[in-house]
């Protein structure tokens, strides 16, 4: 737009009247912290009883069979703090990370830490996903996703995405891609072991 | 929604995607405006990617400062390439310090420089709300008006798409200003983007709370009341200033 056509905005030197300036900055004082005041007054915990894959939702329930064939639900470990590691073995930074996961699990589960990793088992080899989980030697719960179900429902577009869901249940922080690192990870579940919540 | 972008094999997060073509648009942008208000456009295109670049790894000795009981049993972990593991206020701190230093040296320091940001702090803005909207962050309250959208399963305020309007009308706004005085798109920027802040935060569904306060409200009320007094204080000092009497004018 050409300069010639653009509106000057005299009510700018208003601003250098002190007295109608004083009185913007008090109306703007005053409007604002009766906003403040008033909308903050609506915010409620509504968000956190709704379940959904993001950060501040309760976290949808799961239950997948594990390696040694039984079991495994989200709701049961309730309480704990999860890290829930949606993974494959094709997957490089998926691979790539599992260390990390190991490690910090292996350091955190006597303080209540739970490093869940679901297997995307629809879209992987059973097999390949056993045999590199005893290769590595992963000593945290795997769950397989046989049917694809919990991948939908945590809406998983990439491998890995990672949710960090503290003790009661609510999802703190979602990361998509990988891999993290040990110190990052640490990063996220030592205030969550810590907070109680 | 659409947080992840599949290109072949690899999978791009589309808000990353957004706010990195969102910075190099506001950076021509900038470049152009520098240029009309008779600053080095080069020279701002310059300092504009050094300050990014010095802001992210500000971002990121930020982060590892504040947590540095963990990073230093494991020093590797500095140099990861996680993109969560930034702190945003070291990020722009170390930005606005490293650009201003950039700015003295070459002479670019006054108020035109800020006019000049200006249009590209419209861009960026329109490209955060955008990237919310893809990602599914910072989503709105629950609501039964018919310009709903669902989001995590609930039909929510379409509430990105209110801030990616309120860019828009900013921009239009200064688009359509002359500028009366040196800073004066600047400060009506940070005015009107601070006041469209404050009003649509009610609309979130994922406020931060200060106490029993949204704290965004309260952030956004505290910058609007230092634009209102950098507003006042550059009216009083300026006059109009014309791009050729720029270089005089240290603003």
């Amino acid at each position: 737009m050409s300069r010639q056509t653009r509106s000057e905005p005299r009510w700018l030197f208003l601003l250098t009247n002190p007295f109608l300036w004083l009185f913007l900055m008090v109306a703007v004082f005053v409007g604002g912290a009766a906003g403040v005041y008033f909308s903050g007054m609506k915010t409620g915990g509504d968000v956190q009883r709704k379940i959904a894959p993001q950060a501040g939702f309760s976290a949808p329930d799961l239950t997948l069979v594990a390696l040694d064939g039984k079991y495994q639900s989200l709701s049961d470990l309730r309480g704990k703090v999860v890290l829930l590691n949606h993974w494959a073995s094709w997957c490089a930074p998926c691979r790539a990370e599992m260390a990390a996961l190991n490690n910090v699990y292996a350091r955190y589960r006597e303080s209540g830490l739970v490093v869940l990793g679901v297997n995307a088992t629809s879209q992987d080899d059973e097999a390949a996903a056993r045999a590199f989980v005893k290769q590595e030697g992963l000593t945290f719960p795997i769950v397989f996703d046989r049917d694809g179900s919990t991948g939908r429902t945590y809406r998983i577009h990439s491998l890995p995405t990672s949710y960090f869901i503290g003790r009661d249940g609510v999802i703190r922080e979602v990361i998509i891609g990988g891999p993290m690192s040990e110190a990052s990870v640490e990063v996220k579940i030592k205030p969550l072991l810590l907070g109680g919540r | 929604m659409q947080p992840v972008v599949r290109v072949g094999p690899l999978a791009l997060q589309t808000s990353g995607l957004i706010l990195l073509l969102s910075f190099v648009i506001a950076l021509e942008v900038m470049q152009r405006a520098a240029a009309r208000l008779a600053l080095s456009a080069d020279d701002t295109y310059n300092l504009g990617y050094l300050a990014a670049i010095a802001g992210l790894a500000g971002a990121r000795l930020g982060y590892v400062a504040a947590n540095w009981s963990i990073y230093r049993q494991n020093l590797t972990s500095i140099v990861a390439l996680n993109a969560d593991a930034l702190s945003p206020l070291a990020g722009i701190v170390t930005a606005l310090g490293v650009g201003y230093v950039v700015a003295q040296r070459k002479r670019l320091a006054n108020r035109r420089l800020l006019d000049a940001l200006a249009p590209g702090l419209v861009v960026f803005a329109a490209g955060l709300a955008v990237a919310d909207l893809a990602s599914g962050n910072g989503y709105g309250s629950p609501t039964t008006l018919p310009w709903a959208i669902t989001l995590w399963d609930a039909p929510r305020h379409p509430v990105q798409i209110y801030h990616l309007m309120a860019a828009l009308a900013i921009g239009l706004i200064l688009a359509r200003s002359a500028r009366p005085f040196a800073g004066a798109h600047f400060g009506l920027f940070v005015a009107f983007y601070a006041a469209s802040r404050f009003v649509l935060e009610p609309f979130h569904g994922d406020s931060a709370l200060l106490g029993s306060f949204r704290s965004v409200q309260v952030a956004s009320l505290l910058v609007l009341l230092l634009a209102l007094v950098l507003l006042r204080v550059w009216a009083v000092r300026g006059a109009v200033e014309s791009p050729g009497a720029a270089a005089t004018n240290h603003g």
